[in-house]
C-alpha cells in the first residue's frame, strides 16, 4: 500500500489531468522523436547488413562484351579470388495487353541451385509476397522464367493478374516472339523496385536466354576476393584485384567494358540513410530538449502553486529530501507515462516509415521491431531529460522555508514590474483595455514566456526552414534537370550513322530537334599507374543545345577544344584534389589518351555508381573512328505538338526497331524528374515530420503555459468578473494573450528561418551531394506556419479560457 | 479525569526534555529577530526572554504586526532568531540546520495554522496520517488506527474519507488539530487557530485545546482575541516586539457539566466511545460538528 505522501503524489497528478496530459504528451513527443530516428537507422542499416550478407553481394563486377566458362575457371584459379560467377543480361519486351509491350530485363543464370554471388531467393521464404497463385517457387527450366517480385507491385510492368503457371509472350531484339511459362517469383534485393522504375526483371536459364536472342557468353563477371577482414573493406585493394581480373580477361582476347567496385561494406543507399540519420538525430534531440523546457515550465508552475503545501508539509515534519523525492517522483511518473505512449508509437511509426522507404528499394524492413539499444536510449533519455529539467525548479521550490511558504510573499506572489515592455504597451494609443491587459499579461511571467517562446520559435522556425529546404531541393532538381535540355534520349546497342537514325526520328511529327552523341566507358589511369574508377564518357556536339551544364569550377567545352574534358563532381569523391588545368590520362579501348580538365560540373541523375565526364564529339569521334556516327540520340519535342515524352519514346523505339536499329534503352526527362523528385521527397517528408513534432511540442508548451497562467490568475479573473467582465471578455483576454505569444514566436521564427534555412540547405547538400544546395527561401512556408500558429495558439488557449469563463465569482474568490 | 491513552501523557513537572536540560520546556533567551526591508532593518522581536513550563496553556496576544507570530515561529523553528537562544524540549533549536529542523518539529511540535492548511488532494484521514509518514512514526497499520482515533477525538471520524474541500472551516480546523497530534508531540503551537472561525466553532476548538492541556500537552496559542487570552492559564502580551505583560491565571479545570449540556442542547447522537477515550461530545464539539 502507498504511504500517504505517495498518495499525494498520485492524487496531484490525477487532479491536474490537463497539466499531466500536456506534459506527458510533450515528453512523449521527445522520446518518440529520438526513438523513431534511432529505430529507423537501426532497422534499416541492420536489415541492409543482413541482406548484404545473405545475398553475398559481388565486391566487384566486370562488365564485358562476353567471356566463356573457361575464362571464369581461369579467374577462379587466381589466388586472390575467393569466388567468381558469370551472368548475362538483355532487354526484351513483355506483352502486357494485346497491343501493349513493356521492357523486361532478363538475366541468365547457369545453375539456380548454386547462386553463390548476388543471390536471389524464392519469395515464399519472405514475409511479404505478392498473390501469384502458387505456394512455392520452382527454379526455371527451359522456356520458363522467374520474375522478381517487385514487378508485381508495378501497375504496368506485367500483364495484370499474372499468376504462376501462366504463359508470357516475350519479344526479342529481332522482333521474334517467344513464349515462356512463369514458374515462380523470386526476390532480388540488389536493385531498385520495379514499382519505382516501372520495369520488371526476370531470370532464365541459358537455353531460354539463347532463344530470346542472348548469347551463352557471360557479360557480367561477379567476383568476391580473398583477403583479411581489413582488406575486404579496402576499396583500393579490391579495385586492384578487379583490375588484374580485367587485364586477365583482356589478355584472354575478350573485351572489358568497365569495372565496377562499389564501396566495400557500404550498403545500397547507406549514404542516404546515414545522411538522414545525421540530419534527423539532432532534430530528434532538439524535440527532446524542447520537451525538457516544458517540463521546466510545468514543474516550476507546479512548485509555485504548491508553495503553501510545501510549507505545510515542512511544518508537519517533511524533510527537504522527502519533498524533493515526492516532486521528482511526479516527474518520473510523467516520464513513465510518456514512455508507455511513446515506445509503441515509435514501433508503429518507425516500422511504417521503414516500410515506406523499403518500397523504393525493394526491401521488406521488419515491421514490428524495437531493438534493445533503441529501447534503452528511449528509456534513458525519457527518464533522464525530464528529471534533469525538473531538478532546478524542484530544488528551488523545496528550498523555501516554512515561513516564506506560508506567508503571502513567497514565490507564489507574483512580481509585476513596470518594465519597458509594459510602458511600451501602455503607450499604444487606441488599444482596447482588454487587449492591453492581454498584452501586459503576456509579459508577466517572463522566464515561463521565454521557455514557451523558445519551443514555439524553434518548432516554427524548423517548420518554415523545411519549406525552404524542400524549395532548395526542388531548385537543385530543376538545376540538375536543366542540364538535360532534351526530352527523350535513345541509346543504341552500337553507333549508327547519324544521318540515317536522325531521319527516322525526324519523321515523327512533334520532334523539334535531334542531336547525335557518342559515349563509352573509359578508365582513368592514376599517377601511380593503377586504374581508377570507371568513368562514363559522353562525347557531345561542341555547340550542343541539348545541355545546359551547371559548373562548380572552370568552364564548359568550347567548339575549338580538342582534348578538353569536363568532369562531374562525383569524380571528386575519389580524386578530391582534381581541379581545372589538371591532366587526366584515360584508357579508351586499347588507347591511352591524355585530356586536360577544363571544368567541373554538377550532374544529377544517371545510373547509380557512374561518374559522367564530357568531351567534344569531333575529337572523340576521330579517336574511336566513329565520325558521323551516333551511339545515342537526344530529342527535343515541340511543346505545341502535344506529344508526351513517354509516348514519343515508345513510338520512336518502335520505329527505330522497325527500321532495323537496335535500341538499347530509352529514357525521358519526365522519368528522371519523377525518380529524383520521389527520392528527395523522402528527405523532405522526414524533415517535415520532425518539424511537425517539434511544432507539436511548441503547441503543447503554449497550451501548458496558458492553462498555468489562467490557473494562477483565477482570483484575478474572479475579480474581473465581479466588476462586470462578461464570459466573452474573459475568453477574449486569454485567447488574445495566447495569440500574441503565437505571433511573437512566428515573427522570431520567421526572422531566424532565413539564415537557419540556408544552413540546413547547405548541410543537406553537403551530406547528400558534397556541395551546398542552391538556396531558395520559401515564403509559402512562412504563410503556412502563420496560419498553423494562429490556429494552434487559439486552440491552446481556448480550453483554459473557456474553463476560466465558466468559473463563478464565488468559486473563483474562494480559490486558494 | 478522562485521558487520551494513545497520546503520551506529558508530565507537567517532570517532562523528560526538561529533566535532560534542567530548564523549562520552552526557553527563549534574549531573542532578537530583525528583517531587512526596503525601508531599512525592522526588529520584529526585541530581546525576548520567555520560559514556558510543560502543561501550560499560553496565549500570545498582540495586535497585528506586534511580533506574536514571529515569536511562535521561533518556538516551532519555522523562523530563526537573529540573536539569542531558543531551547525547546531540551533542543537548541537555533543551532539546528534547516534539514534537521523539519524532522525535529514533526516529532516534537504540532503546528496549527489560521487557514487550516490541509492538503487539498488528500482525504481527511490521509492529512492526519501524513506527519507520521514524514517522520516515519508507527507502522502503517498503527498510523491508520491512530488517525481514526484522533479524528474520533475531534469528532471528525465520519468525515475521514472526504476531501478537505467538502468540509466547513471549523471541521477543517479540527482535522488540522488532529493532524497536529499525529506524532504525539508534547507541544502544540497554534497561530490564530480560531481567527477564521465563527465564535461558536471557535469556542469548540478552544475547549478542545483545553482538553489537550488537561491531558498534559503544552499549548502556545497566538491570538489577537483578548477574551480568549483571559481563559487560558497564562497570557503573554507582545507589543512592538517586546513582552508587554505576562499574566498567569489560575489553573483552569474543564467544566464538564457545561459541555454535556451543550451536547444535549444540540441533540447530537453519542459517538461510539473508545473505552479509554473521552467522548468528543464531552469536549464540547457536538454542536460545532454541525457547522
Amino acid at each position: 500500500m502507498f504511504s500517504t505522501r505517495w498518495r499525494k503524489v498520485v492524487r496531484d497528478l490525477w487532479s491536474n489531468r490537463t497539466r499531466t496530459t500536456l506534459v506527458v504528451a510533450s515528453i512523449a513527443v521527445g522520446i518518440f522523436a529520438v526513438g523513431t530516428v534511432q529505430l529507423l537507422r537501426s532497422v534499416i542499416l541492420s536489415e541492409l547488413e543482413v541482406i548484404y550478407t545473405a545475398s553475398n553481394v559481388s565486391q566487384a563486377t566486370i562488365i564485358t562484351a562476353g567471356v566463356d566458362q573457361a575464362q571464369l575457371d581461369a579467374i577462379a584459379r587466381m589466388p586472390e579470388i575467393a569466388d567468381v560467377q558469370g551472368r548475362s543480361s538483355l532487354g526484351v519486351k513483355v506483352q502486357t495487353a494485346p497491343d501493349q509491350w513493356e521492357n523486361l530485363a532478363v538475366t541468365a543464370i547457369d545453375d539456380f541451385e548454386d547462386i553463390r554471388i548476388n543471390r536471389i531467393q524464392p519469395i515464399f521464404d519472405l514475409p511479404a509476397k505478392p498473390e501469384v497463385g502458387a505456394e512455392r517457387t520452382l527454379w526455371p527450366q527451359e522456356n520458363e522464367i522467374v520474375i522478381e517480385r517487385s514487378g508485381f507491385s508495378s501497375a504496368t510492368a506485367l500483364p495484370p493478374g499474372l499468376q504462376v503457371g501462366q504463359t508470357l509472350t516475350l519479344q526479342n531484339r529481332d522482333d521474334k516472339q517467344r513464349e515462356v511459362v512463369l514458374s515462380g517469383v523470386v526476390y532480388d534485393p540488389n536493385g531498385f523496385s520495379a514499382g519505382f522504375t516501372g520495369q520488371a526483371s526476370g531470370y532464365v536459364d541459358f537455353d531460354t536466354f539463347e532463344r530470346l536472342g542472348g548469347s551463352r557468353m557471360y557479360d557480367q563477371v561477379l567476383i568476391r576476393v580473398n583477403g583479411s577482414p581489413e582488406q575486404q573493406l579496402d576499396q583500393e585493394y579490391i579495385t586492384a584485384i578487379a583490375n588484374r581480373v580485367s587485364d586477365k580477361i583482356e589478355r584472354g582476347g575478350f573485351t572489358v567494358q568497365r569495372v565496377q567496385v562499389p564501396e566495400p561494406g557500404k550498403l545500397a543507399l547507406q549514404d542516404l540513410f546515414d545522411a538522414l540519420a545525421l540530419l534527423l538525430t539532432p532534430l530528434g534531440l532538439l524535440a527532446l530538449i524542447l520537451s525538457g523546457f516544458l517540463v521546466i515550465n510545468t514543474i516550476s508552475a507546479l512548485m509555485s502553486q504548491q508553495v503553501r503545501q510545501i510549507g505545510v508539509m515542512k511544518a508537519v515534519g517533511a524533510k527537504r529530501y522527502q519533498l524533493v523525492g515526492m516532486y521528482l517522483s511526479s516527474v518520473l511518473a510523467y516520464s513513465l507515462a510518456a514512455l508507455v505512449i511513446a515506445v509503441p508509437l515509435t514501433v508503429l511509426a518507425g516500422g511504417g516509415i521503414a516500410a515506406f522507404l523499403g518500397t523504393f528499394i525493394n526491401i521488406d524492413f521488419p515491421r514490428w521491431t524495437l531493438p534493445g539499444y533503441v529501447f534503452a536510449i528511449q528509456l534513458l533519455v525519457g527518464l533522464l531529460t525530464p528529471l534533469l529539467a525538473a531538478l532546478l525548479p524542484v530544488f528551488r521550490g523545496t528550498a523555501l522555508t516554512v515561513r516564506e511558504a506560508v506567508s503571502d510573499y513567497g514565490t507564489n506572489a507574483e512580481q509585476v514590474r513596470d518594465g519597458l515592455l509594459t510602458r511600451l504597451i501602455n503607450s499604444i494609443r487606441g488599444l482596447p483595455r482588454p487587449v492591453q491587459l492581454s498584452l501586459r499579461n503576456t509579459f508577466r511571467r517572463r522566464s515561463r514566456l521565454a521557455l514557451t517562446l523558445v519551443t514555439l520559435v524553434l518548432g516554427g522556425m524548423l517548420f518554415m526552414t523545411v519549406g525552404s529546404v524542400r524549395a532548395s531541393l526542388n531548385g537543385l532538381i530543376e538545376q540538375g534537370l536543366a542540364y538535360y535540355q532534351f526530352d527523350v534520349q535513345i541509346q543504341f546497342e552500337r553507333p549508327y550513322r547519324t544521318e540515317r537514325v536522325e531521319q527516322v526520328v525526324r519523321g515523327l511529327p512533334g520532334v523539334a530537334t535531334v542531336e547525335g552523341w557518342l559515349g563509352a566507358q573509359v578508365t582513368p589511369i592514376l599517377p601511380d599507374g593503377s586504374d581508377g574508377d570507371s568513368l562514363t564518357l559522353t562525347a557531345l556536339q561542341p555547340d550542343s543545345v541539348m545541355v545546359q551544364p551547371t559548373l562548380t569550377a572552370g568552364r564548359w567545352l568550347l567548339p575549338e577544344d580538342e582534348n578538353a574534358i569536363v568532369v562531374s563532381q562525383n569524380v571528386l569523391s575519389s580524386q578530391p584534389d582534381l581541379q581545372p588545368g589538371d591532366k587526366m590520362l584515360l584508357k579508351i579501348g586499347q588507347k591511352e589518351v591524355e585530356f586536360v580538365v577544363v571544368g567541373i560540373a554538377r550532374v544529377l541523375g544517371g545510373p547509380p555508381n557512374t561518374i559522367p565526364v564530357y568531351v567534344n564529339y569531333p575529337y572523340f569521334a576521330r579517336l574511336t573512328a566513329d565520325v558521323n556516327r551516333s551511339a545515342s540520340l537526344q530529342i527535343k519535342l515541340d511543346p505545341a505538338s502535344g506529344l508526351g515524352m513517354e509516348d514519343a519514346a515508345k513510338i520512336l523505339n518502335e520505329r527505330l526497331d522497325n527500321a532495323g536499329y537496335n535500341v538499347a534503352s530509352t529514357f525521358t526527362i519526365d522519368t528522371l524528374r519523377r525518380f529524383t523528385g520521389a527520392f528527395f521527397d523522402i528527405i523532405v517528408y522526414l524533415l517535415l515530420a520532425m518539424g511537425v513534432l517539434i511544432a507539436a511540442v511548441g503547441a503543447l508548451g503554449l497550451a501548458g503555459t496558458m492553462s498555468t497562467n489562467v490557473l494562477e490568475r483565477t482570483r484575478e479573473i474572479g475579480v474581473m468578473r465581479a466588476i462586470g467582465a462578461s464570459d466573452g471578455s474573459v475568453l477574449k483576454i486569454v485567447i488574445v494573450e495566447g495569440l500574441f505569444i503565437g505571433l511573437i514566436s512566428w515573427g522570431l521564427g520567421a526572422l531566424m528561418a532565413f539564415p537557419v534555412g540556408a544552413l540546413l540547405a547547405q548541410t543537406v547538400g553537403v551530406v547528400l551531394f558534397q556541395s551546398a544546395l542552391p538556396y531558395v527561401f520559401s515564403a509559402e512556408g512562412l504563410l503556412i506556419w502563420l496560419l498553423i500558429v494562429v490556429v494552434l495558439a487559439t486552440l491552446a488557449s481556448f480550453l483554459p479560457a473557456w474553463k476560466a469563463s465558466r468559473l463563478t465569482v464565488r468559486e473563483v474568490l474562494a480559490y486558494q | 479525569m478522562l485521558r487520551i491513552p494513545f497520546l503520551q501523557k506529558n508530565d507537567r513537572t517532570s517532562g523528560k526534555a526538561q529533566q535532560a536540560s534542567g530548564h523549562s520546556l520552552i526557553n527563549l533567551n534574549n531573542v532578537v529577530k530583525s528583517y531587512k526591508t526596503p525601508a531599512g532593518e525592522f526588529q520584529a522581536l526585541k530581546n525576548i526572554d520567555l520560559q514556558i513550563e510543560a502543561g501550560e496553556f499560553v496565549a500570545v496576544v498582540g495586535k497585528s504586526g506586534s511580533g506574536k507570530s514571529t515569536l511562535s515561529n521561533m518556538i516551532t523553528g519555522i523562523d530563526r532568531p537573529s540573536q539569542g537562544e531558543v531551547v525547546v524540549a531540551g533542543t537548541e533549536v537555533h543551532k539546528l540546520r534547516e534539514g534537521q529542523i523539519a524532522g525535529w518539529r514533526g516529532r516534537n511540535i504540532g503546528v496549527v495554522f489560521q487557514f487550516f492548511q490541509l492538503l487539498p488532494t488528500l482525504t481527511v484521514i490521509e492529512n492526519v496520517m501524513l506527519p507520521m509518514d514524514f517522520c516515519n512514526m508507527y507502522s502503517s497499520r498503527e498510523r491508520k488506527t491512530r488517525a481514526l482515533h484522533l479524528l474520533e477525538l475531534v469528532d471528525m471520524v465520519d468525515q475521514a474519507d472526504k476531501l478537505p474541500t467538502a468540509l466547513s472551516g471549523g471541521q477543517q480546523q479540527r482535522v488540522a488539530i488532529a493532524r497536529s497530534l499525529s506524532n504525539d508531540p508534547a507541544i502544540i503551537v497554534a497561530d490564530e487557530p480560531t481567527g477564521n472561525l465563527d465564535s461558536r466553532t471557535a469556542d469548540a476548538i478552544f475547549h478542545l485545546f483545553e482538553r489537550l492541556v488537561e491531558d498534559g500537552k503544552t499549548i502556545v496559542m497566538v491570538t489577537h482575541d483578548e477574551d480568549l487570552a483571559k481563559s487560558v492559564s497564562r497570557a503573554v502580551t507582545i507589543a512592538d516586539g517586546e513582552i508587554a505583560s505576562d499574566i498567569k491565571h489560575r489553573e483552569r479545570l474543564l467544566p464538564a457539566p457545561q459541555h454535556q449540556a451543550v451536547q444535549r442542547a444540540a441533540g447530537k447522537k453519542q459517538p461510539v466511545a473508545h473505552p479509554h477515550l473521552p467522548l468528543p461530545g464531552a469536549l464540547g464539539l457536538g454542536a460545532a460538528a454541525a457547522d
